[in-house]
This record gives C-alpha cells, sequence and structure tokens, in this order.
C-alpha cells in the first residue's frame, strides 16, 4: 500500500506528522510563506518527501526515526523554485539491529540566487548488527547561494554510558537517556 | 566500611595497581598522593567498575563484595566517584539527569546556590559549554544529590579558582562525619585544607608510605623521592 499527500502551504504552518509506509509527502510552499515540518516513525519505514519552495518561502523540517529489526529508507527532494527562499533539513536515525538510509536532494536552478539550504544527518547505531547510510546530492546552478551538508555516524559515546551508570542509572536507562538527549537537539535556524 | 586487600590492577598485561590494601571507615578522611602516573585514578576508576582493567584483589564496601558488582550496583551500593574529567553530555539538562537518581532533587536549587553555579544551571545541558570549574562544581552537585557511603575525589581542585576552592571545601568539611573520604590529588595544598586522618603517599601502583598530616610537609620539601 502506497499514499500520496499533498500539502500546499501559503501561511506560517507547524506541522507534525508520523510518516507512513511506503508514503509520499509533497509539500509546495507559496511565496512568503512557512512550514515547519516535525516528521516521526518508530517502526520503519520507506518514505519520500518532496519540497517545492518558491519565492521569499521558508522551510524547516526535522526527522526522528527510531528503527528496530525494520529497515529505514528516507529520501528528500528540495527544490528551490524561487529566489530567496531557505530550507533546514535535519534528519536523525537511531538503529537497532536494522539499517538506515538517507538521501537528500537539494536542487537550486542557474537563475534562482539569493537562497539558503541546510542538510543535516546524524545516525546513531545502538548494536554491530546495525548500519546507515546517508547520501547528500547538492545541485547547485549559480554562486549566490549559502549551501552546508553534513553526516554523523557513530555509536553512544562509552565516557557518556559509564558516567550515567556510575550515577545509577542501569544501562538500558543510560541508553534511554542518551537517545533521548541525541534527539531533543533540534535547533530551528530560522525565525518567522 | 571500604575494604581493599591486596588490590591488583592490570591494564594490558600492564601492571598499575600492585598489591594495595586499605581500610576506610565513616567519617575518616584518606588522602592520596602521588606522582603522574603513579596510578591514583586508575585506582579510582577500577573502584568503580570502569571498564577496560583487570581488577584482582579483595574489595568490600559495608562487608558487600564490590568486585562482582555492576558499575550501576556499585552506585547504588553507596561509591561515588567525582570524576578527573567529567563528560558533558549536550541535549539533557542538569535537572532532568538528576531526577533519574536523585533523592532530594527538591533541595537542588538550594545546592546550586549554594555552590554559586548561576541562576539557570539547572535547565543548562549537563555540561554543556560549561567551564573546568563548573564541571568540578557540578561533581560536588552531583554527590549532594546522590547518598553515598564513599566518597572519591578524584583531583578535585583542577581548574577551580580560590573562592570556588573555598567553598568546595566547605560542603566537604561539613559532610565529613557523614561518609568516607578518598580524596586523590598530588597538590598538597588542598589535601592540607581537608585536614585529612591519613595520608598515603602511591609510588608506582602502591602504598609506600601512610602517616598523619606531616608526610606532607615532607612531600613539600623533598618531593616523590623516599630516600
Amino acid at each position: 500500500m502506497s499514499s500520496i499527500s499533498n500539502y500546499v502551504v501559503d501561511k506560517v504552518i507547524d506541522s507534525k506528522i508520523n510518516v507512513q509506509d511506503n508514503s509520499t509527502l509533497n509539500f509546495d510552499i507559496k511565496e512568503n510563506a512557512s512550514a515547519c515540518i516535525f516528521l516521526k516513525n518508530s517502526s520503519g519505514v520507506s518514505t519520500k518527501i518532496n519540497i517545492t519552495l518558491h519565492e521569499n518561502s521558508v522551510c524547516e523540517m526535522f526527522g526522528m526515526f527510531k528503527s528496530k529489526n525494520h529497515d529505514t529508507n528516507v529520501i528528500t527532494n528540495v527544490i528551490h523554485n524561487g529566489k530567496k527562499s531557505k530550507c533546514n533539513q535535519d534528519f536523525r536515525f537511531i538503529n537497532k539491529k536494522s539499517t538506515s538510509s538517507f538521501e537528500g536532494k537539494i536542487t537550486i536552478p542557474k537563475h534562482i540566487t539569493g537562497c539558503e539550504s541546510y542538510m543535516l544527518n546524524k545516525n546513531i547505531l545502538l548494536d554491530d548488527d546495525s548500519s546507515a547510510f546517508s547520501k547528500p546530492e547538492l545541485n547547485i546552478n549559480n554562486e549566490d547561494v549559502i549551501c552546508t551538508h553534513g553526516c554523523t555516524i557513530g555509536a553512544l559515546d562509552e565516557d557518556h554510558l559509564f558516567y550515567l551508570q556510575h550515577r545509577g542509572l542501569t544501562y538500558e536507562e543510560a541508553v534511554e537517556v542518551l537517545v533521548q538527549a541525541f534527539s531533543h537537539k533540534r535547533v530551528r535556524k530560522f525565525y518567522t | 566500611m571500604l575494604e581493599i586487600k591486596n588490590l591488583e590492577v592490570a591494564v594490558q598485561d600492564k601492571k598499575i595497581i600492585q598489591g594495595l590494601s586499605l581500610t576506610i571507615n565513616k567519617g575518616e578522611v584518606h588522602a592520596m598522593i602521588g606522582p603522574n602516573g603513579s596510578g591514583k585514578s586508575t585506582l579510582a576508576n577500577a573502584l568503580v567498575g570502569k571498564q577496560g582493567y583487570e581488577v584482582n584483589g579483595v574489595v568490600t564496601l559495608s562487608n558487600k563484595d564490590v568486585l562482582s558488582m555492576s558499575v550501576t550496583e556499585r552506585a547504588k551500593a553507596g561509591l561515588f566517584l567525582s570524576f578527573q574529567s567529567p563528560p558533558s553530555i549536550p541535549g539533557i539538562t542538569n535537572y532532568k539527569l538528576v531526577q533519574h537518581y536523585s533523592t532530594r532533587v527538591k533541595k537542588y536549587k538550594n545546592d546550586i546556590l549554594s555552590l554559586r553555579l548561576g541562576p539557570c544551571w539547572e535547565q543548562r545541558n549537563f555540561n554543556d559549554g560549561a567551564s573546568g570549574g563548573e564541571r568540578k562544581k557540578n561533581e560536588l552537585l552531583q554527590l549532594l544529590q546522590a547518598s553515598p557511603k564513599l566518597v572519591i575525589l578524584d583531583e578535585l581542585d583542577t581548574g577551580l579558582d580560590v573562592d570556588a576552592l573555598k567553598i568546595i571545601l566547605q560542603i566537604i568539611k561539613e559532610r565529613k562525619d557523614k561518609y568516607g573520604w578518598l580524596v586523590i590529588s598530588h597538590s598538597s595544598k588542598v589535601l592540607k585544607d581537608l585536614d585529612p586522618t591519613v595520608v598515603h603517599i602511591l609510588n608506582n601502583g602502591s602504598i609506600v608510605e601512610t602517616g598523619g598530616i606531616e608526610l606532607l610537609d615532607k612531600v613539600d620539601k623533598q618531593g616523590f623521592k623516599n630516600e
């Protein structure tokens, strides 16, 4: 079962979405509009997110995906279709006996100037059976842009785990605290 | 209360602590001083169960076998270590962390004031962006929240300014009788201010000399050369 959801944003919205498996989410963000989108899922999904940005529009996207025994695939496709449009995407994955893959594409055409686009992908692997793939794809065709992308993949910090256990938390509790800490540090880049 | 008999600690077949024996009772302050690399921090870390050490010997806390316990069990049994370099954990606030184990969360704000840690401390992320001194104060703050039996202070004074040190020494002195103390340092001045019950000199992984506060004067004059 696959589903397609279309959203047309023409004002300022805050949206929380529980991502379904095999879903496509299309966001059309109109001139001067602004969207803050929180996406989450805890059971492993395959999803594609298409964002089209018009002049002066802003999009902030935060994804939090926890998967256990199921793989997660997320593809984002951000197209800057209007000048001075801004986008910030921050996708985080926590994998337990599973694999996550994140493909992020940013397109800025030649005549669309003054854009800002940021992409961050962070992955925590909770055991040796987990892995993460990250593929940034930046298609930028003019010089007047600010664009960044970054990725981290790693296990939980042993020193942190030890510290928390020494304060009396069990190993499982310590992992839980650190996973929460990992997922809570989402910083909005644009205030509108 | 804490009894260490013939403790040996090795890291990758290299012996760091050899044949160390020590008994610490409630209300006693044991100062441990020694040159860099003599095994002071290894002793502290091995006692609280840090991984990567091969530990042999007997360690009991209130007659309970410590070495067979996990890190968590040791903490719950009453071992408390103030870390030499505490980590910072972004994403979790000081207050949230304390809530996980503390028995006196209600007094947390007062404790922050008494340590002069600044008005927003509980809302700040754990040690995130904190100075070395603030981290040490935070360790003391954790001590006030826990109710341990034996407190190990590893290099208490690093990063602390004169005033902060005074505050911390005051707090320790007020609680001297409540716990047993093992205070590790390479500076004799701080140890003197604490007025320790016993002073141990650690060198090459074993206690080479035990005595009163006069040992610290000797170290001041002669250094650690034991001739």
